[in-house]
């Protein structure tokens, strides 16, 4: 008796659960189809157009003021058609879980961040080992051999292969009794 | 040029003033033409 309780129960919970409604991911809609982004919209090129009145056409300040009622339309539109979701507040939410359809939010800017990091830092990495080498290093680096700096940051922007090529050969590390530490 | 003018130019505080400088300049430019940057995805 308990048994078919407990099935008719778990049927009619299965049964009976009503459809989750078309949300994209995290219960976020596209922004182009959310009425709140499209309100912001709105509300921010009214109060643009309010301020246009205070100014003759053609002034500097009627045309900066044009330029930014142009450049409000383009952003609300691009951010539209880049697929972007929007939230109950109207707003853009970025989807950072590195799903391809939404890399261009995350994934993208940390790539070309870490490139560009990698590149700084290469550059400088390769500047001090060179100026260890030279006869008066400390003065290197305060007075800096401006070809050589050039030199190297230009040949940085392979820096992810450089390196991988000096992790093989052993270059890239030293073991850990080298390294120095502060007085324990 | 001079050489001691060109090693003044080459000292720390001048390089990363010139280099700040264009580094800063470049990003502002990348804000006029590309403006409101918040996805890379194309459109």
């Amino acid at each position: 008796m308990k048994r078919w309780f407990l099935y008719f129960l778990t049927f009619f919970i299965f049964a009976g659960t009503p459809n989750m409604a078309n949300a994209d991911v995290a219960g976020l809609v596209p922004c182009k189809d959310s009425a709140v982004f499209k309100r912001r919209l709105d509300g921010q090129v009214k109060k643009l157009s309010a301020r246009l009145e205070n100014y003759e056409e053609g002034t500097p300040a009627y045309l900066a003021l044009e330029a930014q009622i142009d450049k409000t339309k383009v952003r609300f539109d691009k951010y539209g058609k880049q697929g972007l979701l929007c939230g109950a507040d109207g707003l853009p939410h970025l989807i950072a879980d590195g799903r391809p359809s939404h890399a261009g939010e995350f994934v993208l800017p940390a790539i070309g961040f870490l490139y560009i990091a990698g590149w700084i830092g290469w550059s400088g990495r390769s500047y001090m080992q060179f100026s260890k080498k030279t006869d008066k290093p400390n003065e290197n680096e305060i007075i800096i051999n401006v070809p050589v700096a050039i030199g190297m940051m230009s040949a940085s922007f392979m820096w992810p292969f450089a390196a991988w090529k000096e992790l093989i050969s052993g270059d890239l590390l030293v073991p850990s009794n080298e390294v120095t530490v502060s007085p324990r | 040029m001079d050489k001691n003018l060109l090693k003044y130019l080459s000292t720390a505080p001048v390089l990363i003033t010139a280099w700040m400088s264009f580094t800063a300049a470049f990003i502002i430019e990348i804000q006029r033409y590309m403006p409101d940057t918040l996805s890379l995805a194309s459109y």
